[in-house]
């Protein structure tokens, strides 16, 4: 097991060096000049020109590749050219303020989703599992921009005017506040990842309820109840898991839009606000944050599928 | 009998599917007594299993029983609850199945699997019941019980895994035993050792064992009685002796001729026609239209159970003539006497590797990437005009041959010469004109061919490959077709509506089309009913007789392939054991592999 960690992270770099590669690339034939953006339009060419000098801009598209990747692996990302501070310490926050947003909405997800899934599979053509399919049917097909904004309007807006439609407070400084203003958005992002994964693990669990192995359980004159514990949910549940891991870099892909709706101070909006002022730097190192974070989930993906199934440890 | 454990009296059992009862057993009457071991025999659709699994109380939820009753010792099954059908069964009645891989659950240790069991009937602690795994895994002959404890079911071989499965039914001490084809997914040398063992410990434990199969051979190794079901109606029920030497029924007859025989005494002779799934079937003889000796009482009046001599039961209406000995048609009738001296296909000191596939990373590195020699060092001749067996278990390679010969896998090591030039050196087009001469049947003929295209179209692709105009091609699928015996109303069928006899054919005919050089047949009856089976053997050496092409047969199973085959290969681990005319072989046995294999083969 340790070996196959050590393995598929060695891989995970591996993967993370050539998105860099890709970043950088094609950050390059963005449109703009950085010096330009800078000083703005009515610059000197001779203050451009130092400044490009500044930024190694003039340098060889090599080196500057080099001496990027080099910084990040000394934890330095270099500085941001519209707020002109270290890009480490503003993405520190906002990574952790998205981390909280993606880990409750998997959280969420998978209380909610793996029950429903469960018991709709077990009763199969029920009432439970028709209402269960009906609902996880609508949530797959309303985005989650459209699905946020209806929040609002439903809950943060007069007359209810319940919880707050933007913001983030830090859980030190109030849980009670920190909690009202996560409530929304992950509503939002959970509605999606909850009727997708509520279908996975009905889809999962009933081939597994057809199995042989489940006939012999019964076979054995075993009650139902413990079939169910000890034979079906480990095998059932062993592809939902892969899928909830994965899904945690579904949902930091998710949270660009979903942080823009909210006004949530996270990642995603510094990618947009990046974007948007052609911040080079800040795109770079915020893009390769949220690749980072795919790949992490990959690895674990990998690791929980590997335990939940003997045959390929 | 005063000792008799299961009893099944009138049992009926039908399907409703889409609001119509179709029926699947009817009337169905027979007594075990503890110590007896009762074979069913029957082929697909005959309700072997259904059987099975209505003792069991496992019936798929559209069943119904109409009528009947089965009784464990005084205790009637068919009106058990649920509570009280979870404390019969494992503890009253087990069973076994088929496919011992499916079976156990994947991520469960063998042995906690088994103990689960008897510590759900027993009152044992953990430890006790541990401890009577282990000594259960030995009575199976497991080695080193304590390690097999720990294992998953993915680390055992299929042999291993169907005794655990003996184990785990055992172990928790039924009255009754029940067993579906459980060797049917076996090798042949492991078949004839589980079957050994089930025999043993049937006597040991005093068990009444019931062991459906539809191979009579297997069955002639255990049963004590046998019971002949068809349709649904039970044909015949006796002593085994009786039945295997003496049939009184023409349907047992007819299944025992069709049974391709080691010796090469007599022709495996198919029985025409296919089971009848008729809902109304049961108001005649089942058995009706495909019977050689049927009278017009047969098709009017059901036959009864008609007791004979020494205990057997028939359900015919006449005493059937005895069976003649039809002498075997000298054997260079039916295939070409004089072997051509020159080879078609030549393999020289051929090795055969597949990648061992890493982990992360190292599946790039070349210094990590690893092989798995499938194949080592094979060399041998197809004579042109000839027929040569690849035989072997399951592992030993043969398949992995044939797919280097197509061209699917690249040859590691050594030469493959196909008339007289080396494959590896074809160019593109000699490479697409090879590809028409050599042809190649599966085993599968229901994942073979396409779903969704129809039958004639589906056997004229290979001529329009070849570039042939459609009507060409058409006009030759149409010969092909009658000539495997499928009249112009299969043309526009799709393949799910045709039974596995009647794919395996158009398979056959799509092989054939392109009229090859070398055709290769890899099991091409494994996985038919014996009846059919005997067909399908019938077609092959009808048509090699006809086109003069060369057979390249793979098979585990060494009485098919004598009826085929001229030249015979045997192979073990990747490895040519012995090699030789098929008579030669067969009579004279050098190598000690080939000996195994000949005497694991089960013969009635």
């Amino acid at each position: 097991m340790l070996a196959k960690i050590i393995s598929r992270s060695v891989t995970g770099l591996f993967t993370l060096l050539m998105v860099s590669l890709v970043i950088f690339v094609s950050t390059q034939f963005l449109p703009g000049d950085a010096a330009v953006t800078l000083l703005g339009d009515n610059a000197t060419e001779e203050a451009l020109s130092h400044l490009r000098e500044e930024l190694g801009l003039n340098e060889p598209a090599v080196t500057q590749y080099l001496r990027w990747v080099g910084g990040i692996v000394q934890g330095d990302f270099g500085v941001s050219q519209t707020l002109g501070l270290p890009i480490g310490t503003i993405l520190g926050d906002r990574f952790i303020a998205s981390l909280q947003l993606t880990i409750l909405t998997i959280l969420v997800a998978a209380i909610v989703a793996i029950p429903l899934g469960v018991l709709s599979a077990i009763g199969q053509g029920s009432t439970i599992d028709r209402t269960v399919l009906s609902i996880s049917y609508l949530g797959i097909s309303i985005p989650d921009f459209v699905f946020g904004p209806l929040l609002i309007v439903a809950f943060a807006l007069p007359p209810l005017a319940l919880l707050p439609s933007s913001g983030y407070v830090p859980l030190s400084d109030d849980p009670l506040a920190w909690l009202r203003h996560m409530i929304l958005p992950v509503t939002a992002l959970t509605a999606v990842l909850t009727a997708h994964l509520v279908r996975q693990t009905r889809s999962g669990m009933l081939e597994v309820l057809k199995s042989d192995y489940v006939r012999t359980a019964r076979l054995k004159g075993l009650p139902e109840r413990q079939v169910l514990w000890r034979h079906c949910l480990r095998n059932g549940l062993a592809t939902t898991l892969t899928v909830l891991a994965l899904d945690l870099g579904f949902v930091m892909g998710s949270i660009v839009v979903i942080e823009e709706v909210f006004a949530y101070p996270g990642i995603g909006r510094l990618t947009v606000f990046a974007i948007g002022d052609r911040d080079i730097p800040l795109i770079q190192a915020t893009t390769l944050v949220i690749a980072a974070t795919f790949v992490v989930a990959n690895i674990l993906a990998d690791i929980a599928h590997s335990m939940l199934n003997p045959k390929l440890e | 009998m005063a000792d008799t454990v299961l009893s099944v009296r009138d049992l009926s059992i039908e399907f409703d599917v889409g609001g119509i009862a179709r029926p699947a057993v009817r009337d169905l009457s027979f007594d075990l007594s503890a110590g007896e071991v009762l074979g069913i025999v029957g082929e697909s659709g005959s309700g072997k299993s259904t059987i099975l699994f209505a003792i069991m109380r496992y019936l798929a939820d559209n069943a119904r029983v109409p009528n009947g009753s089965i009784r464990v010792g005084t205790q009637e099954l068919l009106t058990l609850s649920r509570r009280e059908l979870d404390h019969f069964r494992g503890n009253r009645i087990a069973m076994i199945f088929q496919d011992p891989t499916g079976a156990l659950n994947p991520s469960m240790r063998v042995g906690d699997q088994i103990a689960e069991g008897i510590l759900r009937h027993q009152t044992l602690t953990v430890a006790e019941a541990r401890a009577k795994t282990m000594s259960w895994m030995a009575r199976v002959q497991l080695e080193t019980p304590k390690l097999t404890y720990a294992k998953f079911p993915h680390e055992l071989s299929g042999g291993q895994r169907q005794r655990v499965m003996i184990a785990l039914a055992l172990a928790m001490e039924p009255d009754v035993l029940l067993m579906d084809e459980p060797t049917t997914a076996l090798d042949a040398v492991v078949q004839a050792h589980i079957l050994e063992l089930v025999r043993t410990l049937a006597v040991e434990e005093n068990l009444a064992l019931v062991f459906v199969t539809h191979d009579l051979a297997a069955i002639a190794k255990v049963a004590d009685r046998i019971l002949v079901l068809y349709a649904g109606e039970l044909m015949e029920n006796g002593p085994a002796n009786l039945v295997l030497n003496n049939p009184s029924h023409p349907y047992t007859q007819a299944l025992l001729k069709a049974m391709p025989k080691l010796d090469w005494s007599e022709p495996a002779l198919a029985i025409p026609g296919m089971i009848s799934e008729a809902v109304d079937r049961f108001s005649a003889c089942v058995f009706v239209d495909r019977c050689a000796q049927v009278k017009e009482k047969c098709r009017t009046t059901r036959p009864k159970l008609e007791p004979r001599r020494n205990g057997v039961v028939s359900r015919c209406h006449f005493q059937p003539f005895k069976p003649k000995l039809s002498a075997r048609p000298p054997r260079v009738e039916i295939s070409i006497p004089v072997k051509d001296s020159s080879s078609i296909l030549q393999l020289n000191n051929v090795t055969l590797e597949y990648p061992l596939k890493g982990v992360g990373l190292s599946g790039f590195l070349p210094w990590e990437a690893k092989q798995f020699q499938a194949v080592r060092d094979v060399s041998f001749n197809v004579p042109a005009n000839g027929a040569l067996a690849i035989v072997g278990e399951s592992g030993s390679g043969k398949s992995t041959i044939a797919r280097a010969i197509l061209g699917l896998m690249p040859v590691a090591r050594g030469t493959l010469i196909f008339g007289g030039e080396d494959i590896a050196q074809f160019s593109r087009t000699r490479l697409r004109e090879f590809r028409q001469m050599v042809q190649i049947a599966f085993q599968h003929p229901t994942s073979s061919l396409n779903p969704r295209k129809r039958i004639l179209h589906q056997v004229a692709r290979p001529v329009l490959l070849a570039g042939q105009t459609r009507d060409a091609g058409l006009q030759a699928a149409e010969e092909m077709l009658s000539a495997v015996g499928l009249n112009a109303s299969f043309h526009d069928r799709m393949p799910a509506s045709l039974s596995g006899g009647q794919l395996q054919r158009v398979a056959i005919a799509r092989a054939f089309v392109s009229c090859p050089k070398l055709l290769i047949l890899d099991e091409p009856t494994t996985a038919l009913d014996v009846s059919v089976q005997a067909g399908i053997l019938e077609l092959l050496v009808e048509l090699k007789l006809n086109t003069g092409c060369t057979f390249l047969l793979i098979s585990h199973d060494l009485a098919v392939v004598r009826q085929i085959a001229q030249d015979i290969l045997v192979l073990k681990g990747g490895v040519v054991c012995e090699t030789g005319d098929i008579d030669q072989v067969f009579s004279n046995p050098q190598h000690e592999y080939t000996k195994t294999l000949l005497n694991a083969a089960l013969q009635v």
